[in-house]
């Protein structure tokens, strides 16, 4: 114990030359807001690493998983049960704003919570199993024309979430009717990645950043297509993009945190200048690249602005496809 | 039998046919629907048993200790589920207020509310297919976001086509099976009814065969019991029909024979006077002729008594008790004119003037008159005739007795047939009627009519027996 509440100290006193004096989180978490390996729990990872690395926090963040409609419980969670908590900063990426955007996250919207740092990008991938007969996108989306009750696609979240979109997308793209579209929700990436394997779902919309961590991970799938307007770098570099299969589609996919809606403002302060001090250290890129997330760093007041308007666009487009009860 | 017959609604086999194959055939859809029904519950129970088992196996999996709703995919289970089910498996779980929805989208819930640890089962349509459902709904502990009341809904679907192939198939067996009982016993009642039917087909055509003038009863000895009274009553009405026709006839035969002779007698003597130019000899002609039609006036009395107490029995005359002695005297003082003519004594004795007897009184007031006559006429002037009522070892005996000349043994076995008159009578006029009139009513009293020579005379005899019974009036 001795060692660590020095080092806090020293911590707090290292930020408090030229922040406001604000002491750290006591006993600091990450809510990954689904199972294990998916999307948010590599999020989670990267803040834990590196606001290790940076310095920014001694001891590693613990990460506690709350699965459930891919962020809606934990978002309900956190305004609901500790709305002031400085210890407890939540995952979100772009998929948790579309559910915003289409009231999936109960009665609260996107002003109840407090927006606090964006620290990657992330793009669409469509994954199949490794043996599965369709070798592009094209091959998929081909099959699916002829008979789309023989391919089961999976998503993290229901029909309106991130991944529902990118299939429907897609499927409006290759002139097929996305209403015939046969899904199975998952609780996020891991579960996804699980049916894929099983041979329950033939086809995944997932994101580049799990599906990388997956084939680092030695999993058996094959990443038909990026969403993306160029091939991403590194192991997926092979990977064409939707465009190059002749769908002219792009999901980039933000992700980061937000914390309760009564946190005080020195706490999220606290928050802010510690994630912007973790994205501008050396060490960061290197982390954030083995977690197979792209550079992307919004923080404080321009993440807020940035969010509210992501979510008026993502409103638009789910009232496109007819997704809002009225 | 001709085609209009055969369709009258009154054809035994067309009702049977008409009224048993419908039944048939409802009393069938009736079984088969109740039978479908009850089958459908069956196998939807042990289908729904299996069904609430993985819907269980499910819940089980579930876990909201993290703050979160947690799930085990729920694969392998249903891997093993559909290993069974031989057929799709869908599963879904969600969160009441919808903020959490795993597994297969759009799965329709129940239009019911769900109770709280109750399998609900119902059927819909999911992915253009016909799919069972159960669905279970509990409360969620501990509960998420702080919502004590927060319940999470799972639920299974499983392809109808398995358990509707069952059902299919032992519905057609049930088909199959009840079509042939119901062809086979509407087969055996149309045997049996045909059969049944036969042999008054045969009487039909027996009936039809026969001489136009065959009016004997029907013999049918192989005709069902049922049929059998039908035909006792058409035997009895042929036969009352045959006697009556016999008795027209002989009416018939009676008239023209003994009419014939008189009206060619009065011809000629009509001939004989208008030819005479003597005003005497004519007149005397006439006399004859008045004679002659004397004659043949009684005989028509007498043979229209006689057909009257031929006809007695059918003309509903009603029996009476008649006392005999006032009788006699009726009779003697009717005819006593006619043996004061020829100076006769007619007396009345016997030790039972006091018998009565029944039967119809104007038949046996005719009898007596003919056998009195006859006395009268036969008996010699001067002679004696003589009443009597007596007693007998078995009845009551009226009778007439005279000092006639008798009878020969060969007038006496003869007596009582139509037109024959005796020895005695050649020479007297008469149609020889008078014994068979009195013979024909004392059968039909159930009596008997004697005849007996006497020294002299003749003695005839009107025989009563004690328990005079009336033969059967129809049967006569």
């Amino acid at each position: 114990m001795k060692p660590r509440s020095l080092s806090l100290l020293l911590g707090g006193a290292l930020l408090s030359l030229g922040l406001a004096a604000q002491a750290a989180p006591t006993k600091p978490e990450c809510i990954a807001p689904a199972n294990p390996g998916g999307g948010f729990d590599l999020t989670c990872r990267l803040a834990q690493e590196g606001l290790k690395a940076s310095g920014t926090l001694a001891d590693p963040m613990r990460i506690v998983y709350m699965p459930g409609g891919i962020g809606a419980v934990a978002y309900n969670h956190v305004i609901a049960q500790k709305p002031a908590d400085p210890n407890t900063i939540v995952a979100f990426s772009g998929g948790s704003l579309l559910n915003l955007a289409q009231k999936k996250f109960g009665r609260y919207s996107v002003n109840d919570v407090r927006w606090l740092a964006a620290v990657g990008a992330d793009f669409g991938v469509a994954v199949v199993r490794d043996d599965s007969p369709y070798k592009s996108l094209k091959e998929l989306m081909a099959a699916f024309k002829q008979d789309p009750s023989k391919i089961v696609l999976g998503a993290g979240g229901t029909v309106g979430s991130q991944d529902w979109m990118k299939a429907a997308l897609t499927a409006r793209a290759a002139g097929v009717d996305y209403r015939k579209m046969r899904f199975v929700a998952f609780e996020g990436g891991g579960d996804a990645i699980t049916a894929l394997r099983g041979g329950h779902i033939q086809a995944y919309m997932g994101d580049a950043a799990e599906a990388f961590t997956m084939l680092e991970g030695g999993a058996p799938i094959r990443v038909l297509a990026v969403f993306n307007d160029e091939r991403l770098p590194g192991k997926l570099s092979s990977v064409p993009t939707a465009q190059e299969e002749g769908f002219d589609i792009q999901w980039p996919i933000i992700r980061g945190f937000y914390v309760g809606p009564k946190v005080s403002d020195a706490d999220y302060q606290w928050w802010v200048d510690a994630f912007d001090k973790t994205l501008n250290d050396p060490s960061y890129a290197a982390l954030r690249d083995k977690q197979g997330l792209f550079p992307f760093k919004k923080t404080g007041a321009e993440l807020d602005q940035y969010v509210k308007e992501r979510v008026a666009d993502y409103t638009k487009l789910a009232n496109d496809f007819g997704l809002i009860r009225q | 039998m001709t085609p209009p017959n055969e369709h009258r609604p009154g054809s035994l086999r067309s009702l049977l046919l008409w009224i048993l194959v419908p039944a048939q055939i409802a009393v069938l859809s009736l079984a088969l629907w109740l039978s479908s029904r009850q089958l459908h519950q069956q196998v939807d129970l042990a289908y729904d048993r299996s069904l609430a088992g993985a819907l269980r196996a499910i819940d089980h999996n579930i876990s909201t200790a993290s703050g979160g709703l947690s799930v085990e995919l729920p694969y392998l289970m249903l891997e093993f589920f559909e290993l069974t089910a031989n057929d799709s498996v869908y599963y879904r779980i969600l969160t009441e207020d919808g903020l959490a929805d795993i597994g297969n989208q759009n799965l329709p819930l129940p239009d019911t509310h769900l109770a709280s640890n109750t399998p609900v089962f119902y059927d819909r349509d999911y992915l253009g297919a016909s799919i069972r459902i159960a669905a279970l709904a509990r409360p969620m502990s501990p509960p998420l976001y702080g919502q004590p009341a927060g319940r999470v809904i799972v639920m299974v679907g499983e392809d109808r086509s398995k358990r509707d192939q069952v059902i299919r198939n032992m519905m057609i067996r049930n088909i199959v099976r009840d079509l042939a009982e119901v062809l086979a016993s509407t087969g055996l009642i149309v045997v049996g009814v045909l059969i049944g039917l036969r042999p008054l087909t045969r009487l039909y055509r027996q009936m039809k065969d026969r001489a136009p003038d065959d009016l004997s009863p029907i013999v049918a000895p192989e005709l069902p019991r049922e049929v059998l009274p039908l035909v006792g009553a058409v035997n009895q009405h042929v036969a009352r029909y045959a006697r009556q026709a016999r008795r027209q006839r002989q009416f018939l035969d009676d008239a023209s024979h003994q009419l014939r002779t008189p009206l060619a007698v009065l011809h000629t003597q009509l001939d004989y006077a208008l030819r005479e130019s003597d005003p005497a000899e004519a007149r005397a002609a006439l006399l004859a002729m008045r004679g002659g039609l004397d004659q043949a006036q009684r005989t028509a009395a007498q043979m229209l008594a006689l057909a009257r107490a031929r006809e007695a029995d059918i003309d509903g005359s009603p029996l009476r008790t008649v006392a005999l002695t006032p009788l006699a005297q009726d009779v003697i003082r009717q005819l006593y004119g006619l043996a004061r003519q020829k100076r006769q004594a007619v007396a009345l004795d016997g030790d039972e003037l006091g018998a009565t007897v029944t039967g119809i009184e104007w038949l046996l007031r005719e009898a007596l008159v003919n056998l009195v006559d006859n006395a009268i006429k036969y008996t010699p002037e001067g002679g004696t005739i003589t009443l009597r009522i007596e007693r007998a070892a078995d009845g009551v005996v009226l009778s007439v007795c005279d000092t006639g000349p008798g009878m020969t043994e060969d007038d006496i076995r003869k007596a009582g047939r139509r037109f024959r008159r005796g020895q005695a009578g050649k020479r007297a006029h008469g149609a020889g009627l008078g014994l068979a009139i009195v013979h024909t009513i004392m059968q039909q009293h159930g009596g008997t009519l004697r005849i007996q020579p006497t020294e002299p005379g003749l003695r005839v005899a009107l025989h009563f027996p004690v328990d005079q019974g009336f033969p059967d009036k129809s049967s006569v």
